[in-house]
Order: structure tokens, then sequence, then C-alpha cells
């Protein structure tokens, strides 16, 4: 295959399952719905992002949470002191992009469980300071009046809110799938399978690393920002550690590194409990307990069952691709 | 001001003393089996829950909570291990993420059982305050600095001069030379999972009574060991000991500045400063390199 039609293979049946729950939300949704739509489209979002670095990169970033909160609140603050929302996108992706920047340079030579520890740190940092820096944030008590795109969610913009998240989520689609096929997304993959052999050709290893955690945190910093001109209030609890561990667990259920993994599971996990109206709780406790059980049978989630099962239904139905096991089913020696 | 001073010492003291056990249990994990453990402030959690249990429906006596308590982490640990860590030997970045569902799950699981309303555990001492100089301190408090050297000693002895600590430290050391020299490393990981079950159930019974209980409790706890591991060095005991009183004391000195909510931030940047210069820790041995 060569380098476009591995971007189709990548990006169309996500784009397009997306688009398809796109369209269902327009068609079917009553204000409940939407908003679980909305919401949902948020998580895709951030879990694109984390999926992207962790899969291309090998390395985990437990501080996603914190990029959307930055994204969030830089973008609320300049809306209330009279920006249009239309440019909130930009300021967000803009922000996320600099503080990934700053930490990404802050963690050139940290790799690993390491770099796991140091953006944990540092998506608590930024839940303290949201907390702590009273003057700008207000506190604890959140920003309250923050201006939105469309005004109060109700069934006369419902659409629109619809239409503004789930077109974000295609766009971040295209765009990741597109770094992923790149050029920069095989030397990414290169570092994550051996930093010897890739730094033997050339590579430097520590500026591709700034650049992934800078795409992954500009991602999240539109999240923040889309997130702002729905909510119109924010507080730091939204932005919490316990958030950046579910993105992470959203991103591994789907499956590493796999678009349409990680949008099923964003649905699974977290559109359905929603629309079931699932009680936080609950919620919590499935995700917590699924995950175990995942790690254990099929770390690389349901992509992996995915292809499983669909290597399973060819043999069964089809006879096809009897003498050829898929790489997903069979175990190395 | 001198009395002021001396009581955010020896406040410091205390709390060093509740991240050494914690933490100890992390660098443990860090220098045996190579995991990070996102769950191990929960299971201090569930061990405050165990000592709230006994204490409040069992009516036990305080001394009796403790050992319960104890007991109750070493137990749950390696159950822990069978059903989420075992299968994920040798893998880098697999126990942590599933530690993170262990997190998510045991949280949930004691909000099921307790609510997530605030409990607050009985113990006799806790109204009983102490005189020091110029300084009262409640005794409850006070138990916890010798309890702390009693256990850090005995587990030098235990790591230094008895076999099972030498396959300990052979394991950290050289996983598969120590398997030629016929150490089962299971044994060793079982070992392991058993003394951070302990330390964190002496934790948990001894702060609890000072803190309020709730199931998300833990996470901070959480955060707050691997400060210390960063500090002391990953895989480091020593390294730990000495960190947790460090943090403990800025912890204590920071507050008592003032800048209570500050406390966290500074030593998170206290950290990822240390990640970024020293990644070693103070002390640069691991567990077991050291003769």
């Amino acid at each position: 295959m060569n380098g476009s039609r591995r971007f189709l293979a990548s990006f169309l049946p996500a784009a397009a399952l997306c688009a398809v729950v796109a369209l269902a939300a327009l068609l079917f949704a009553d204000a409940y719905l939407a908003q679980v739509a909305f919401l949902t489209g948020i998580t895709v979002i951030l879990v694109l992002g984390e999926s992207f670095a962790v899969g291309n990169m090998g390395q985990l970033l437990m501080c996603q949470a914190g990029f959307y909160g930055i994204g969030a609140y830089v973008s609320a603050l300049l809306e209330m002191h009279g920006m249009p929302p239309y440019l909130a996108p930009a300021v967000g992706i803009t922000c996320g992009a600099v503080s990934g920047l700053v930490v990404g340079l802050a963690a050139t030579r940290i790799r690993g469980h390491y770099l796991a520890i140091v953006t944990l740190a540092i998506g608590v940092i930024v839940e303290e300071l949201l907390n702590n820096l009273q003057g700008i944030t207000n506190g604890p008590i959140g920003l309250v009046g923050v201006p939105t795109f469309f005004g109060p969610l109700n069934a006369g913009n419902q659409a629109d809110y619809i239409v503004v998240v789930w077109g974000a989520v295609i766009v971040v689609l295209g765009c990741l799938a597109l770094l992923r096929e790149s050029r920069f997304g095989w030397f990414l993959r290169a570092i994550r399978d051996s930093e010897a052999a890739a730094e033997s050709i050339g590579l430097r290893i520590g500026t591709y690393q700034v650049a992934t955690v800078t795409v992954a945190a500009a991602v999240a910093g539109l999240a923040g920002a889309l997130y702002t001109n729905y909510a119109g209030l924010l507080v730091p609890d939204l932005f919490s550690y316990g958030l950046s561990a579910q993105i992470l667990a959203t991103a591994v259920l789907g499956g590493i590194n796999s678009f349409g993994g990680a949008v099923v599971s964003s649905l699974v996990f977290n559109g359905v409990p929603q629309m079931a109206q699932v009680t936080a709780f609950y919620q919590y406790l499935i995700f917590g307990v699924v995950l175990i059980v995942m790690m254990q049978f099929a770390p690389r989630g349901l992509s992996q069952i995915g292809v499983y099962a669909v290597s399973l239904a060819r043999r069964r139905l089809l006879g096809w691709g009897a003498g050829q096991p898929n790489a997903a089913t069979v175990r190395r020696p | 001001m001198l009395a002021f001073l001396s009581s955010l010492f020896i406040n410091g003291l205390v709390t060093g003393s509740m991240f050494m056990l914690v933490a100890l249990g992390v660098t443990l994990f860090y220098g045996v089996l190579r995991i990070i453990n996102l769950a191990h402030g929960d299971v201090f959690m569930v061990g405050a829950y165990m000592a709230f249990y006994a204490g409040t429906y069992l009516h036990l006596p305080y001394w009796a909570v403790v050992i319960v308590t104890m007991m109750g982490c070493a137990v749950l640990y390696p159950i822990l291990d069978l059903l989420v860590f075992r299968r994920l030997r040798g893998s880098e970045l697999g126990p942590l993420i599933t530690s993170v569902g262990l997190s998510m799950a045991l949280e949930s699981l004691v909000q099921g059982i307790f609510t997530a309303n605030a409990q607050a555990v009985p113990s006799p001492y806790l109204n009983n305050l102490v005189n020091i100089g110029t300084v009262s301190v409640p005794l409850q408090s006070l138990l916890m600095i010798p309890l702390t050297l009693v256990v850090v000693a005995a587990l030098y002895v235990f790591l230094r001069r008895t076999r099972t600590g030498l396959m300990v430290r052979a394991v950290a050391m050289e996983p598969r030379v120590s398997q030629l020299m016929g150490v089962r490393p299971e044994y060793v990981y079982g070992v392991v999972f058993v003394l951070a079950g302990l330390l964190v159930g002496l934790a948990a019974a001894t702060m609890a009574p000072e803190l309020y209980v709730t199931p998300t409790m833990g996470v901070e706890l959480t955060v707050d060991a691997y400060i210390v591991v960063v500090i002391g060095g990953f895989g480091n005991v020593e390294g730990a000991i000495v960190a947790a009183f460090i943090l403990g004391l800025i912890n204590s000195f920071v507050s008592g500045l003032g800048l209570a909510d500050w406390a966290t931030t500074i030593a998170l940047a206290l950290l990822v400063g240390f990640m970024m210069v020293r990644p070693s820790g103070l002390v640069a041995e691991r567990l077991g390199v050291r003769q």
C-alpha cells in the first residue's frame, strides 16, 4: 500500500463512524442526548490525542486533562475580555501546543515509567494552579458566565453544537491520520520500537518526543476551547487527574494507535453510560474492572478483539485465510 | 516562636513517617518488580476503611485494629497481585495502566460499600495531649514516630540480615542470575507484596484516626508517595526514608507559612525538577546494588 491509501485506510473507517454517530445525533437526539453527543465528541478528541501519542511514541502521557484545562481556561478568560468565540478553537490549539512544547522540552530526556510520573505530576500541578491562582481563575468557585458559541444548548441550536464538535472530531482524525502515515509517524514508530536503532540512523529522539507531546497537547487544548464555549462554566475539578486517568483508560481500551478503536471505546465507555444515565459511580466501576480484565486478556484493546472477530468470521464463514493466521491471533513463541 | 517552629517540626516528622510507610511499598515495587503501581494509595484507603470497620462496627480495641488492618492489607495485596499484575510480568507500561484501572475499581467498590461520606476512625489516643516542652501534641501523632522507627529497623534487618531478604535483594539486582541460584522470583514478588501490604496497613491504621476516611483519599497519597520515591531515587529504600522526612517537613513548614494551598504544588515542582536534573534521586543506588 502506498502512503495515500494507508492514510485513507486509517482515516475513512473512523471518520465514517463519526459521521454516522453525528448524523444519528442530528436526526434523533432530544436535548439530553444532544448534550451526551456533544460531550462524547469532546471525549473522542481527547482520547484521539492520547491514543496517537501513546500508540506512536510508546510513552504514556498522564496530563491530557491539564492541557485540556489550559485550553479551556485561556480561551474562557480571553472571551470574557471580549474575544469573539469563533477564535476560541485557534486559541485553544495554540495554548495547548505551547504548554505541550514546554512540557516536552522539560521532559526531553525522560522516558518510560519516568515520563508517566512526570506528566502525572504536571497534570496535578495544573489542577492545583487552577485552584490556587485565585486572582486569575477565581479558584475552586470557577469561572461563571463564559460566552458560548450559540447560547445555552436547546432544541434550536443543538444541531449547531453537534456539527461543530463532530466536525472538529473529523478534522482532528484527518490531521492525526496524516501525521501517522507521514514520514514523521514512521520515524516515531521506529523510535518506539528501538531507540538504539533509530538513533543509529540519525533520528533525534528528544525532538520527536517533544513534537508528539505538542501535538497531543494541541488536540487537548482544542477540546478545552470547544468545551468552554458549550458549558459557559469552568471549575478546576473538571480537569483533575481522574480525567487524565479516564482518557488514558479509554485510549487503551480502544486499542492503542487505532483511531476506530478510540472512537468506539469513547462511545461505549463514555457515551453509552451517559445515555443510559448510569451514575458516575457505576461508570467508574465498569471502567476499572473492564480495564483490568482487558489488560489481562487483550492488551491491545477493542481493536484487537475486532481484528480477531473479523478473522474468525472470515475463516468460519468464507474459509478465507485459513492458511495465514492473523498476526493478532498468534502468540509469538 | 520556638514553640511554633517545634510544633511544625514534630508535625513534619509525623507526616514524613506516614509518607515513608506508603512510599517504601512503592519503592520496593519498583526496585524488585520494576512496576509503577498507581493504586498503592488506594490500598491505603482500603486499609483505612478496614480500620474504620474494625473500630466502629466490630468495636475492637485500638491495638487489635492496627493488627487487623496490617493483616488485612498483607492478605489483600497478594490477592490483587494474582488478579491484576501476575499476568503482566516483564511488561513495562502494562502494570502501570492496569493499576490505573485497579485504582478506579477499588475507589468505586469502597464507595459502593461505605458511601462517599467522610468517616471517622475511633482511637483512644486522639484526645490525649502530650506536652513536649511548650508544645502539646496528640498522642496519636506521636505514636507514629516510634512505630515507624521500629518498622524501618525491622525492614532493614529483614533485607540485610535474613535469607529471604537476601533473595529480595538478589532479585532486585539480577532477576535472571538469581533464578540460576535457585531463587524463585514469584516467591520474592509475593514477599514484596506482603511487605508493602504490612507497611501500608500500618500507615492506614495509625493515620486514619487523624484523617477523615473517604474513598478518594488514596489519590493524593499516591502522588505524595511518588514525590518521595522520585526525590529518593526509584527503588531506593534509604533514599525513600530520607526523602519522606524531607517532604514531610517541607509540607509542614510551607503550611506553617500560611501557604497550605501551595504545599502540593511546591512538592510536585520538586518532583519535576528532580526528574529533569537528577533522575536517579538524592542517593543514586538501587535496592540491592549496595552491599
